[in-house]
C-alpha cells in the first residue's frame, strides 16, 4: 500500500461552550474544598434534608472511604477530591419565571439556546448551575395532565416524598461503586419525574446541566418513573467552560419505566475537556416496558458511561443507540449494560466511535441473558473509526448467556476512512476536508436521526468543529 | 517434590467490569514433581536439540503466574533444519496416568523455510483423575510454516492445563488447531505474536463440554509486524451444565500497518443449565488497520430443526449430529490423514 501523505492542523476552539461567567464570591454559596463528614453535614443541612436523608449520605461517604478506584477504566489520576468543592449554590431561588433568573446565568442559558430550545420543541425544562436548579418550568397542558416535573429536593418534602424515599438509590445503590457512593453523599440537584399511568408526553422534557464553578463537582440526580402504559421522551444535555483544574461530574440518573409504558432517554454531553464524568445511568423496565437510549458523548476529559438497563418484565425491550467523539486530550470509556431476566425479552445495541488527534476511544459492553430469560435476543453492533495514528480505539464487549433458549449475535468493526471512498468524493469536486466530515457525519447518522431535529442538528455541528481542521 | 499453588491464570489484557468474574481464571494445581511421558513418533525433520531458554522471550496466554509455576518442569526442544518440508508429523501422544499430577514444557523451533506438522494428544482412561500442566514455546522463524495440532481427550476426572507461546517471523505461519473433547477442566491459553512483516497466524479451535465441566479459553495476538493476518475461529457445543469462557484478544500495536484481524465464535446451548461467556476484544492502536469480530450464540436454527424433525430425526439425535458434526468440521483440517480417521471413529462412538 501506497505512503498517505498527512497534515495535521490544530482543531478550532469550542466557543460556542467554552465561554465562562466571572462567579463573585458574594453571589454564590460554597462548602469548602474537599470531602470529610463535616461537609456532608453541612451540605445535608444547607437542602434541608428528611433525617433519612441525612443518615444515608452519611452512609454512602462511608462506602466511598472504603472502596477503590476501578482498575479497568481509564487513569483518574488527576481528580484529587481534595481539590474539588461538593456544593456551589447561586444565591437565587429556582424560578419558573425566565425574567425572574439572575441576568448572568439567565445569559449563559441563552447563549446555549435553551429559552429558545423550550418554546420551540420542549414540554418543559429545567436547568441547574453548579449545583442547583435556578430554573424549572412544565407546560400548563401537560401538568394539567397530571406529569410532575420539579426539582428532586421540593419533592422530597412533597406528596411525592415517599416515592422519592422508595426509589431513590434503588437502581444505583451507593455500593455500586466508588463514584455511586460519592454521589450518594454529596448529591445536590436534578429532577424527578412522573408521569402517571396511560400518559404520553407528546413532545420532550429535557434538563440542561451547566458547570461554571472551577475546581467544582456537579452530581444531580434524574429520577424518572414513567407509570404504566405511559410514554415520555427526556433529553439531558450539559456543558461546561474549561478551566485548567480539574472538575467533576458524579451524577446519577435512574429510571423506572412501567409496565406496557415507554421511555426515551437522549443525552448530548459536551462537557469541557478538563471534565472527569463519571456518570451513572440505570433503567429498570416491567412487562411490556419499551426503554431507548440516545447517547452522544463528545466532551469531558476522562468519561466512564455505560447506561445500564435491567430487563425485568417479560416481553421487554431495550435499544441502545450511542455514538463517542473522542479528540485530542480525550479518553473517552462509553458503552452500555444489559442485563435480561424477563422472559421473551429483547436488546439491540449499536454503538459508534470516533477518534482522532490523539483521542483514546473505548467501547465496553455487556449483556447478561440470565436463566430466568428464556426467548431472550440480543444483538449488538460495535463500529470504531481511526482518523489518525496517534487515536486509539477499543472494544471490549462481554457476553455472559445462562440459558439455551436464548439467541445472541454480536459484531464489532475497527478500521479507517477507506482512501477509495475519499477519492471517490474528491473526484466529484469535494475537498478532502469536507469529504471527511461528510463520512465521518454519514456514520454518525444512526445516532442522529434517533434526535429531535435541533438536537441532531447540534451533533452535526459537533462532529463538525471536531473535525474541521483533520486532514490527516 | 510436591508443589502446589493457587493461580490467577488466562488474565485478559484488557480487562472489564469485575463483577462479570471473566478477566481471568482463579485455579488451584498441584504437582507431583513428575513429568508425562509422550510417546514421540520419528520424523525426518525434527530434531530433538536446543534449549528451553531459547524460547525466554516468548510469552504464554496463560499468564505470568502460570510461568512461574512451570519453571523447572520437565523441558523438551525439537528442531527443524532449513527449508525442508517434513513429509510426516511429529506426534507427541500423551497417556495421562490415573492419579497423576504432572508438568511437561516443549519447545519447538522451526527453521527458516521450513513447513512441518505438530500433533500433541492428551489422553487418558475415560474415568482418570489428575493434573497434567503443559506449557509449549513456539519459534517460526522466517518463511517457515508450522501446523500446530493439540488434541484435549482427557478422563472426566482430569484438569488439563495448555500454555501456548509463539513469535511468527517475517513472512513466517502458523496454523494452530485445537480440539477439546470435554474433561472435567481444560484451560488454554495461546499467545501467538505476530512479529515479523507478513507474518500470518490462523487458529480453529473447536470442544464439546458435557456434564459440569469447564472449558477457559484465553487467545492473545499481539501485532507488531507490518502486513500480519490472523484468523480465529472458535466453534463448540455446550451440554447438561457445563461452563465456557472464550477470552479473544486482537492487540493492534502502534507500527503494525496494513495488518487485518478476524475473530469469529459459534457457540451452540444444548442444554438449558450450561453457561456460556465470551469476551472477544480488539485493542487498536495503529488507524491502518482492520479488525473485525463476529459471535453468533444460541440453540439450533428453528427452520433447520423443523426441516430435519419432518424427515424423521429426532430431536435429541440432532443436536448429538449438529454438535459431532461441529467437531469434526474444525478436526477434518488436521493435515493428517490418519489422526483424522482415528479422531472420527473416536468423535462417532464417544457419548
Amino acid at each position: 500500500m501506497a505512503n498517505r501523505e498527512k497534515t495535521y492542523i490544530e482543531d478550532v476552539p469550542r466557543d460556542l461552550y467554552d465561554f465562562k461567567d466571572e462567579e463573585h464570591a458574594q453571589d454564590f454559596y460554597k462548602v469548602d474544598n474537599g470531602l470529610t463528614p463535616a461537609i456532608v453535614d453541612q451540605i445535608s443541612k444547607e437542602k434541608n434534608d428528611p433525617e433519612w436523608m441525612h443518615e444515608f449520605r452519611l452512609k454512602s461517604l462511608d462506602i466511598y472511604n472504603k472502596s477503590e478506584v476501578p482498575p479497568w477504566g481509564p487513569e483518574i489520576d488527576g481528580l484529587d477530591m481534595d481539590n474539588i468543592v461538593t456544593y456551589v449554590k447561586p444565591k437565587t431561588k429556582m424560578s419558573a419565571k425566565w425574567e425572574d433568573v439572575p441576568e448572568d446565568i439567565k445569559n449563559t442559558f441563552e447563549r446555549l439556546g435553551i429559552p429558545e430550545a423550550e418554546r420551540k420543541s420542549l414540554a418543559g425544562v429545567g436547568a441547574q448551575y453548579d449545583s442547583e436548579l435556578v430554573y424549572h418550568n412544565v407546560k400548563a397542558e401537560v401538568a394539567a395532565q397530571g406529569v410532575v416535573y420539579t426539582d428532586l429536593e421540593s419533592a422530597m418534602h412533597g406528596p411525592y416524598a415517599d416515592m422519592i424515599k422508595d426509589h431513590f438509590m434503588k437502581l444505583v445503590p451507593p455500593t455500586d461503586h466508588k463514584f455511586a457512593a460519592l454521589h450518594g453523599a454529596v448529591w445536590s440537584g436534578g429532577s424527578f419525574v412522573y408521569v402517571p399511568p396511560g400518559i404520553t408526553v407528546e413532545i420532550p422534557l429535557q434538563s440542561y446541566f451547566r458547570l461554571n464553578a472551577p475546581g467544582a463537582g456537579q452530581f444531580e440526580h434524574t429520577l424518572i418513573i414513567v407509570d404504566e402504559g405511559a410514554n415520555l421522551h427526556f433529553i439531558e444535555g450539559c456543558s461546561a467552560p474549561k478551566y485548567n483544574i480539574a472538575n467533576l461530574h458524579a451524577g446519577c440518573v435512574e429510571l423506572f419505566v412501567g409496565k406496557n409504558a415507554k421511555l426515551r432517554y437522549s443525552t448530548i454531553e459536551n462537557w469541557s475537556k478538563n471534565m472527569y464524568n463519571l456518570n451513572t445511568k440505570r433503567a429498570k423496565v416491567e412487562e411490556g416496558g419499551v426503554m431507548e437510549w440516545v447517547s452522544g458523548s463528545f466532551g469531558s476529559h476522562v468519561s466512564y458511561l455505560y447506561p445500564m438497563t435491567i430487563l425485568q418484565g417479560d416481553n421487554s425491550k431495550m435499544e441502545y443507540t450511542g455514538i463517542t467523539f473522542a479528540g485530542a486530550t480525550q479518553d473517552l470509556d462509553t458503552g452500555m449494560k444489559v442485563v435480561h431476566n424477563g422472559k421473551n425479552t429483547t436488546s439491540s445495541v449499536n454503538t459508534r466511535s470516533i477518534s482522532k488527534s490523539g483521542g483514546v476511544s473505548t467501547t465496553r459492553t455487556s449483556v447478561v441473558i440470565n436463566n430466568s430469560a428464556k426467548g431472550a435476543k440480543s444483538t449488538v453492533g460495535c463500529t470504531s473509526l481511526m482518523l489518525d495514528e496517534q487515536s486509539r480505539s477499543d472494544t471490549i464487549p462481554a457476553i455472559d448467556v445462562r440459558t439455551q433458549d436464548a439467541d445472541v449475535g454480536h459484531e464489532a468493526k475497527i478500521g479507517r476512512i477507506s482512501d477509495e471512498a475519499i477519492f471517490y468524493l474528491m473526484s466529484r469536486g469535494i475537498s478532502e476536508e469536507d469529504a471527511r466530515t461528510m463520512i465521518v457525519s454519514g456514520f454518525a447518522d444512526s445516532v442522529s436521526k434517533e434526535l429531535p431535529l435541533e438536537y441532531a442538528v447540534e451533533m452535526n455541528n459537533l462532529i463538525r468543529l471536531e473535525m474541521k481542521g483533520s486532514i490527516g | 517434590m510436591n508443589r502446589a499453588a493457587d493461580l490467577r491464570i488466562n488474565r485478559m489484557p484488557g480487562i472489564t467490569w469485575r463483577w462479570l468474574r471473566l478477566n481471568d481464571r482463579a485455579v488451584k494445581v498441584t504437582s507431583d514433581g513428575t513429568a508425562a511421558l509422550p510417546e514421540v513418533s520419528a520424523t525426518e525433520t525434527f530434531t530433538e536439540s536446543g534449549s528451553f531458554s531459547d524460547f525466554a522471550g516468548i510469552a504464554g496466554g496463560s499468564g505470568k503466574a502460570y510461568e512461574e509455576y512451570m519453571e523447572g518442569a520437565e523441558e523438551s526442544v525439537f528442531s527443524t533444519t532449513s527449508n525442508k518440508a517434513g513429509e510426516s508429523p511429529l506426534k507427541l501422544t500423551f497417556s495421562l496416568e490415573d492419579g497423576a499430577h504432572t508438568q511437561n514444557r516443549y519447545g519447538f523451533d522451526v527453521a527458516p523455510g521450513s513447513t512441518d506438522t505438530v500433533i500433541m494428544d492428551f489422553r487418558s482412561a475415560d474415568d482418570a483423575t489428575g493434573i497434567a500442566a503443559f506449557q509449549t514455546k513456539i519459534h517460526v522463524a522466517e518463511g517457515a510454516t508450522l501446523h500446530f495440532v493439540q488434541i484435549h481427550r482427557a478422563g472426566e476426572g482430569y484438569q488439563v492445563l495448555n500454555d501456548v507461546g509463539a513469535k511468527v517471523e517475517k513472512k513466517g505461519r502458523l496454523e494452530v488447531i485445537q480440539v477439546i473433547f470435554s474433561g472435567k477442566e481444560n484451560d488454554i491459553g495461546t499467545q501467538v505474536e505476530l512479529l515479523g512483516d507478513d507474518s500470518s497466524y490462523d487458529a480453529e479451535v473447536g470442544y464439546i463440554a458435557t456434564h459440569d465441566h469447564v472449558i477457559d479459553l484465553n487467545y492473545i495476538t499481539p501485532y507488531v509486524g507490518k502486513r500480519g493476518s490472523s484468523n480465529l475461529n472458535v466453534s463448540g457445543v455446550l451440554c447438561d451444565t457445563a461452563k465456557k469462557i472464550f477470552r479473544g484478544t486482537i492487540d493492534f500495536q502502534r507500527g503494525c500497518e496494513d495488518s487485518t484481524g478476524d475473530e469469529n465464535e459459534s457457540v451452540l446451548l444444548m442444554d438449558d443449565h450450561v453457561v456460556n461467556q465470551s469476551v472477544p476484544v480488539i485493542l487498536c492502536d495503529e488507524e491502518n488497520v482492520e479488525g473485525n469480530h463476529g459471535a453468533s450464540i444460541g440453540k439450533l436454527d428453528e427452520s433447520l430443526m423443523f426441516y430435519l424433525q419432518s424427515r424423521g430425526i429426532a430431536y435429541d439425535d440432532i443436536y448429538e449430529m449438529m454438535a459431532k458434526a461441529k467437531l469434526e468440521a474444525i478436526f477434518r483440517q488436521i493435515p493428517d490423514a490418519a489422526t483424522v480417521e482415528e479422531l472420527t471413529e473416536y468423535n462417532e462412538t464417544r457419548h
